[in-house]
C-alpha cells in the first residue's frame, strides 16, 4: 500500500524541517559561470608504487602535518585554488563593475549592467529591439573599458555617449538598420542623462562616500532652504508691521476712507494685544534669527560636510586625495589622534549647526506667534544636537573619519571606543588594507595574525553604532550600507575591505578581496541600530550560502573514462590562503599514489571529534597548469587558523539567527509539544473508531445472522430489510433531474453559438507560417514578411474575398483564416463562404 | 560565486550585425508550398541568431530538391555529385575546424545512393550539421519511388505501389556506432523546426535532423491532413531535449517525456506508427569526434610541412 506523504506527523516535521529555518538565499549565478565547455579538470593518475614508498611519504607528509616543513616546496608552487583558478588566468572579468551613481533622486545607484537590463525590459516588451538586446553587452564592455581609461571614475553621459556612437557604427543592412538607430534613441532617452560611472580600485569607498556626501540629501537641503526663505520673509513681514505700526497714523492718508471710518473708535474695538507695538526683546529675537537664517545657504547648501583623514592615510600616495575629496571641507589628523580631532571636529562643526535649527525653530514659532518666553527661552538655552529631529538630524552634512583600520584597532583602539560611545553622529570609514597572511610556524603569541581585525564586532559591542562590513568585490552591499549609515542619526562605523595595492592585475586583486569574503575571513554584514529588534538590526546575508560553515560548489570533472563526475568542494579558509600564489608553497602535494583514506578533506577534518583525528590529515584540492586536479595537505598551524576563523564565522552566523541555541531549542521544545498532542489526537481518533468499528462489526454480526436465518428459513424478505436500504443508492429527486437537464439549456446553446460566429474578420497565424512564398508572391499588398520571415496581413481590403479564399486554400500551412467577406455586393459570396468554411 | 557574472568578455561581438537579407540570396525556386521554404527560413534565422560570418560558413549538398539549398543561402556553398555531401563535408570540416559546416541532403541522396557515406559520416562524428529533408519521393525527376516512400506509394518506378518497407532514417542512425545526435521535425511547424536546428548546431558532434517534409506536387496527400491535425504529431519532450516556448508546447495533444540519453526509448519511439514522433531521439556530448584530431598542422609553413615530409620519407630511406 503506498503510504500517504500528507499525514499530520509528516505535514508538520516538514513544517518544523531545519531547512525552514535557514534564512532566505539570494539566487546565486553559481557556477553555472564555469561551463565544462571552458572549464575541464581531470584528476591525477597514480603511477605504480611500492609499499616501502608510500610509508616512507606518509613519514614525510606526517611531518609536514605536525611542523609545516615542507621539503617539496617546488613542486605544490603555482598551484590555485580550484574554484577561483578559471579567472585568475584571465586578464579581465565580468563583475558588477562599473557602478552608476546617481545624482537625481529618480534613479538609483546601482551596477551599470542592472541599468542596462531594467531600463531595456521597461521600456521594450518581448521580442522588440532585438539586435539592441543581442549588443547591450557590447555597451556594457565599452563602458568597462572607457570607464577604466578614464581612471575608474567618469561622468556617465559621456561614457554612454561614446559608447553609443561605437554601437551605431554596426554594419547592418536595409530596413534593420533604421529600426535599430531608432531603438538605440528610445533607449539612449530613457537612461539617465546625468550621474558618475564609478570603476574597481582602492579610491572606490571613498568616490562612493563622497559622491553620497554630495548628492544624498542635496535635494531635501535645497528644499529645506528654501523653506529657511519662506521663514525668513515671514519674520521680515513681522518686523515691517512693527516698523508701520510705529510710524503711521491710522487717522489720516487713506483719502476718502477717512471720511466713513473713524479710526480712534476701531481702536477701542481692536483687541488690546493687537495694537500694542512688539516688545524689544522680541524684536531682537526676530532680527537674531534672520540673521542666523542667512547663515543657511554656506552651511548647508554650499557645504557638503568635514572629513578628517587620518595622517598615516593621507600620506598615502595610492590616494590622490585633492581629486578625491574635491568640494569638501579636508583635514588632516595628527597621528594617534584622528578619533580626538573627529570628536572635536564634530562639537565645533554642529555649532553652527545647533544655532540654524534653534533659529528654524523660533522662527515657526514666531510667525505662529506662540513663542512663549517662560516655556521656550530655557528650552532653547539647552537646545542642542541631542534635541534634532530624525529630519533635522539627515540634513547635516556629516563628520567623517577616514582612518585606516590597523590604526584604530592599534593606539586609537580607546579614542575610538569613545567616539563610538559618545554616540556623536560621526561617520568612520575604516579603510582595511590586509598586509599578506603569513602562517605563524614559530609559535609566538606576541602578535595577533593580520586577519584578526574584528574592528566591527567590536563596535557593534558598543551597541548604539551603524556597522557596515564590507568588501569592495560586492558594489551593492558597500553603496547601500554606505548610504544607510550616512542616513542614520547614530555614529556608523563602515568598515571596508580593499585590496592592498601591489603589481597584481586588477583580476587578482578582486580575486584576492572576493575569496577573503568567500573563505569567511572577512565575512560581510551590517549593523543597524535604529532597528528595534536584534533579528532586524544584524544581516549577514551578503555573505555566499550564509547558513553554511564554507560556502559550497559542485563541480564537473573529467573522469578517465572522459565521462564527468560531480565534485562538491567548500571553499575554506585554507583556500583562501592559497589563493595568494606565494602561499600555496607552504602546502604539501601528495601524489595521487599516496592517496589514503588518513587525507581527509579540511572541510570534514574540522568537523570531527578529538577522538577521531588520530592518524588523520586535511587537505584542499588545487589545481595546477596543466587543469589536473591535485591534493594539498595541510599543515597544523594553517588548521588552527581556520578553525579560529571558523569559530568567528559561527559567532556571526549565530548573531545573524543561523544555527541560533535559542531558536533550535524552542524549535525541539515546540515539536515535542506539538508531537505529543498530535500523537493524543491520534490516539483519541483511533479509540473513536474502534468503537464505532466494534459497534458497525455488531450490527453487521446482527444483520448476516438475520439473513442467514431468511434464507434457512426461505424467507424472501431481504431487499425489506433495514440495512440493504442503507446501502441502496439514493433515488434522485425531481428536483436534481431537473438540474441535471438544466445544464444544457438553450440559453448555453445560444452563447456557445455566438462564441463560433465571432470569427468574421481573416487573419492569419504567422507563427504557423511556413514562407513559401505562395500568398506573398500572388497578393503582394496583401500579405507581408514580418522581421522573421514569416508572413501577416497588410491590407485586406486590396484583395476580394474569392482572392483571400484562394490564398486560404493555396497556403500549405493552413494558416490563413478567410473570415467572412468584407464586401457584400461580391458575385459569388454563398458558394465562396461555403469553400472558407474548412478555413476558418 | 566570487561577486563573479557571467563572463561577458568573451562573448564574440562582432562589427557587423548580419540580418536574415545577409543569408538571402536569389528567389528560391522551389514548387510553392514546399516545405524547403520553410527550412530555408529556420537555417536564415538561426545563422542570424547565431551571427555566423557568411564567409565563416558552408553549405554542403548532393543531388536533389532540396540540395538546391546552398545556391539560395549567401554563404559558401558546394553543390556536390548524388550522395556525396558527406564526404565533402568531412573534408571541409577535417581542414578547416574553423568553419561552420551544414548538410542538407534529400531521402534519395542521402538514404539511397549516398548510405555508404551516411553510415560513416555518422561514426566519424565530426561537428556539423545535417539536415535530411525527406519528402518520401524524388520530386526532381518528377516522381519516383525514394528509399522512404511508404509502402503502397504510388509513382513512375512502381505504378501499382511500391513494394517493400521504407528505410527508417532515424532508427537506421541509431543504429549505427558512435552516433550523437537524432532529432526529428516535421516542416509545417515552423517553431519547432527552428528550435530543432538550432539545437542540432549547438551539438558538439554530428548533428542529424530528419524534416519530415511535404512535396506539394508530387505527394500533396501524404502529409496533408496532418497539416491540420493536432495529433498528427507526437512531441518528445524533456529538460535535456529541445527547448520550445511554452505556447509551442501548449499546441501538441500528445505530448511523451523522453530522456534523450537513452537510446533504446529512443530506438522504441523511432518506431512509432499512427502519430509522427518529433523531437531528440538521442544525445551523447560525449561521443570521440574524428575532426578533433585533424587539423592540428593548420598554419604550418610549406617549407616546414615540405621538410616534416622529408624527415617522414628519410625513414625508409636505403
Amino acid at each position: 500500500m503506498v503510504k500517504s506523504k500528507n499525514t499530520p506527523n509528516e505535514l508538520f516535521n516538514e513544517f518544523l524541517n531545519e531547512e525552514a529555518l535557514k534564512p532566505r538565499q539570494k539566487v546565486e549565478v553559481a557556477l553555472e559561470i564555469i561551463k565544462p565547455e571552458t572549464v575541464s579538470y581531470k584528476l591525477a593518475v597514480p603511477t605504480p608504487t611500492t609499499e616501502e614508498e608510500i610509508k616512507n611519504q606518509w613519514r614525510v607528509i606526517r611531518n609536514f602535518f605536525r611542523s609545516g616543513e615542507n621539503p617539496k616546496r617546488n613542486e605544490s608552487t603555482g598551484l590555485m585554488p580550484v574554484l577561483p583558478a578559471p579567472y585568475l588566468k584571465k586578464d579581465e572579468i565580468t563583475t558588477d563593475y562599473p557602478v552608476f551613481l546617481s545624482v537625481e533622486s529618480k534613479f538609483d545607484h546601482c551596477p551599470f549592467s542592472d541599468l542596462l537590463e531594467n531600463t531595456f525590459k521597461k521600456i521594450f516588451k518581448e521580442k522588440e529591439a532585438g539586435i539592441l538586446l543581442q549588443n547591450l553587452p557590447r555597451i556594457e564592455n565599452f563602458v568597462r573599458k572607457y570607464v577604466v581609461d578614464a581612471g575608474n571614475f567618469c561622468p556617465f553621459d559621456v561614457a554612454l555617449g561614446s559608447a553609443i556612437k561605437d554601437i551605431s557604427k554596426i554594419k547592418i543592412k536595409g530596413e534593420d538598420r533604421a529600426n535599430f538607430l531608432k531603438d538605440i534613441e528610445k533607449f539612449k532617452d530613457s537612461l539617465p542623462q546625468s550621474g558618475m560611472l564609478l570603476g574597481f580600485s582602492q579610491q572606490t569607498p571613498v568616490h562612493f562616500l563622497v559622491h553620497l556626501l554630495k548628492y544624498q540629501t542635496l535635494e531635501k537641503r535645497k528644499k529645506f532652504i528654501s523653506e529657511i526663505h519662506v521663514l525668513k520673509s515671514g519674520l521680515n513681514d513681522l518686523l515691517s508691521v512693527e516698523k508701520s505700526e510705529g510710524s503711521k497714523d491710522h487717522s489720516s492718508g487713506w483719502g476718502i476712507a477717512d471720511s466713513l471710518i473713524e479710526f480712534k473708535k476701531l481702536d477701542t474695538l481692536m483687541p488690546e494685544r493687537a495694537s500694542e507695538s512688539m516688545p524689544e526683546k522680541r524684536y531682537e529675537r526676530i532680527v537674531n534669527c534672520i540673521s542666523t537664517l542667512d547663515s543657511a545657504e554656506s552651511l548647508l547648501q554650499n557645504y557638503n560636510g568635514l572629513i578628517f583623514i587620518g595622517k598615516t592615510l593621507s600620506e598615502n600616495s595610492n590616494f590622490n586625495w585633492n581629486k578625491l575629496l574635491e568640494g569638501i571641507e579636508v583635514k588632516v589628523a595628527p597621528t594617534n589622534e584622528s578619533c580626538t580631532s573627529a570628536s572635536n571636529g564634530f562639537k565645533n562643526h554642529i555649532a553652527g549647526l545647533v544655532k540654524l535649527m534653534t533659529a528654524v525653530r523660533i522662527a515657526e514659532l514666531e510667525i505662529k506667534n506662540k513663542y512663549d518666553e517662560e516655556i521656550h527661552r530655557d528650552f532653547f538655552k539647552r537646545f542642542n544636537w541631542h534635541y534634532f529631529t530624525e529630519e533635522e538630524s539627515s540634513l547635516c552634512p556629516p563628520v567623517v573619519l577616514i582612518e585606516e583600520t590597523q590604526n584604530l584597532l592599534g593606539k586609537e583602539l580607546q579614542h575610538f571606543s569613545t567616539l563610538i560611545a559618545s554616540n556623536k553622529p560621526v561617520k568612520v570609514l575604516a579603510i582595511n588594507e590586509p598586509s599578506p597572511f603569513k602562517i605563524n610556524f614559530n609559535d609566538s603569541e606576541d602578535e595577533l595574525p593580520s586577519y584578526q581585525q574584528e574592528l566591527s564586532s567590536l563596535t557593534i559591542s558598543h551597541r548604539g553604532a551603524f556597522t557596515l562590513q564590507s568588501a569592495l568585490h560586492n558594489p551593492v552591499h558597500l553603496l547601500k550600507g554606505i548610504e544607510s549609515g550616512l542616513a542614520s542619526s547614530t555614529p556608523a562605523l563602515f568598515h571596508i575591505l580593499i585590496s592592498p595595492d601591489s603589481d597584481n592585475t586588477s583580476t587578482q586583486n578582486f580575486i584576492n578581496i572576493s575569496s577573503a569574503v568567500e573563505g569567511r575571513q572577512f565575512p560581510l554584514f551590517t549593523y543597524s541600530a535604529g532597528e528595534n529588534k536584534w533579528g532586524s538590526r544584524f544581516d549577514i546575508n551578503a555573505n555566499p550560502q550564509s547558513y553554511l560553515d564554507w560556502p559550497e560548489y559542485t563541480f564537473e570533472i573529467t573522469n578517465e573514462n572522459k565521462g564527468t563526475d560531480k565534485l562538491e568542494l567548500p571553499f575554506t579558509f585554507v583556500d583562501f590562503y592559497a589563493v595568494n600564489k606565494s602561499n600555496s608553497e607552504s602546502l604539501f602535494l601528495v601524489p595521487p599514489s599516496y592517496w589514503s583514506d588518513d587525507l581527509i578533506p579540511l572541510s570534514e577534518y574540522l568537523k570531527l571529534s578529538t577522538d577521531k583525528l588520530y592518524a588523520k590529515v586535511p587537505f584542499i584540492w588545487l589545481v595546477d597548469n596543466e587543469d589536473t586536479l591535485q591534493k594539498v595537505a595541510v599543515p597544523y598551524s594553517l588548521v588552527i587558523e581556520a578553525k579560529e576563523r571558523l569559530d568567528f564565522w559561527n559567532f556571526i552566523q549565530e548573531l545573524g539567527g543561523v544555527n541560533s541555541f535559542h531558536v533550535e531549542q524552542a524549535v525541539n521544545r515546540t515539536r515535542n509539544e506539538m508531537q505529543e498532542q498530535k500523537e493524543k489526537e491520534i490516539k483519541d481518533i483511533e479509540t473513536k473508531f474502534e468503537k464505532q468499528i466494534e459497534e458497525v462489526r455488531t450490527s453487521a454480526a446482527g444483520e448476516a445472522m438475520d439473513r442467514l436465518a431468511g434464507i434457512l428459513l426461505d424467507l424472501d424478505s431481504i431487499t425489506s430489510l433495514p440495512s440493504v436500504s442503507k446501502i441502496s443508492k439514493p433515488s434522485s429527486s425531481p428536483e436534481a433531474e431537473e438540474s441535471k437537464t438544466s445544464v444544457i439549456t438553450p440559453a448555453k446553446v445560444e452563447t456557445t453559438e455566438k462564441v463560433v460566429e465571432i470569427s468574421g474578420e481573416a487573419w492569419l497565424e504567422t507563427f504557423k507560417c511556413t514562407s513559401c512564398n505562395e500568398c506573398t508572391d500572388k497578393y503582394p499588398r496583401a500579405f507581408k514578411y514580418n522581421g522573421d520571415k514569416q508572413a501577416y496581413m497588410e491590407d485586406i481590403t486590396t484583395v476580394t474575398y474569392a482572392q483571400l479564399v484562394k490564398a486560404a486554400e493555396a497556403c500549405p500551412a493552413k494558416c490563413i483564416h478567410p473570415g467572412m467577406p468584407l464586401n457584400p455586393n461580391e458575385p459569388g459570396l454563398e458558394e465562396l463562404i461555403v469553400k472558407a468554411k474548412p478555413f476558418n | 560565486m566570487f561577486g563573479l557574472k557571467p563572463d561577458l568578455c568573451s562573448i564574440p561581438l562582432t562589427d557587423e550585425y548580419y540580418s536574415l537579407e545577409d543569408y538571402e540570396d536569389g528567389i528560391a525556386r522551389w514548387c510553392p508550398g514546399c516545405g524547403d521554404h520553410s527550412i530555408l527560413t529556420s537555417v536564415q534565422k538561426l545563422c542570424r541568431e547565431k551571427q555566423l560570418a557568411p564567409e565563416k560558413t558552408v553549405f554542403v549538398s548532393g543531388i536533389g530538391c532540396s540540395s538546391r539549398f546552398p545556391h539560395y543561402m549567401n554563404t559558401y556553398g558546394f553543390h556536390g555529385l548524388h550522395g556525396r555531401a558527406f564526404p565533402v563535408a568531412s573534408g571541409v570540416k577535417f581542414r578547416r575546424p574553423d568553419l561552420d559546416v551544414f548538410v542538407v541532403t534529400g531521402d534519395g541522396d542521402c538514404c539511397s545512393i549516398g548510405t555508404a557515406h551516411w553510415i560513416h559520416a555518422i561514426r566519424y562524428n565530426m561537428k556539423m550539421t545535417v539536415l535530411l529533408l525527406d519528402n518520401s519521393i524524388y520530386g526532381l525527376t518528377k516522381k519516383q519511388t525514394s528509399p522512404t516512400s511508404a509502402r503502397g506509394t504510388k509513382s513512375n518506378t512502381h505504378p501499382q505501389g511500391s513494394i517493400l518497407p521504407p528505410i527508417n532514417p532515424i532508427q537506421t542512425t541509431l543504429g549505427v556506432s558512435n552516433v550523437s545526435f537524432v532529432a526529428q521535425t516535421a516542416d509545417w511547424n515552423p517553431a519547432h523546426v527552428y528550435e530543432t536546428i538550432k539545437a542540432a548546431y549547438e551539438h558538439p558532434g554530428f548533428s542529424f535532423v530528419r524534416v519530415v517534409q511535404r512535396c506539394p506536387v508530387y505527394m500533396r496527400d501524404l502529409y496533408d491532413a496532418a497539416v491540420s491535425d493536432p495529433t498528427a504529431l507526437t512531441l518528445l519532450t524533456h529538460e535535456k531535449g529541445i527547448k520550445l516556448h511554452e505556447n509551442v508546447e501548449r499546441s501538441f495533444k500528445n505530448i511523451i517525456q523522453h530522456d534523450p540519453s537513452d537510446i533504446n526509448k529512443g530506438r522504441e519511439y523511432a518506431e512509432m506508427s499512427g502519430s509522427i514522433p518529433i523531437g531528440l531521439f538521442y544525445q551523447n556530448k560525449n561521443a570521440p569526434r574524428y575532426d578533433e584530431y585533424g587539423a592540428f598542422n593548420i598554419g604550418m609553413p610549406v617549407e616546414d610541412k615540405i621538410s616534416a615530409i622529408n624527415s617522414e620519407l628519410d625513414k625508409y630511406a636505403v
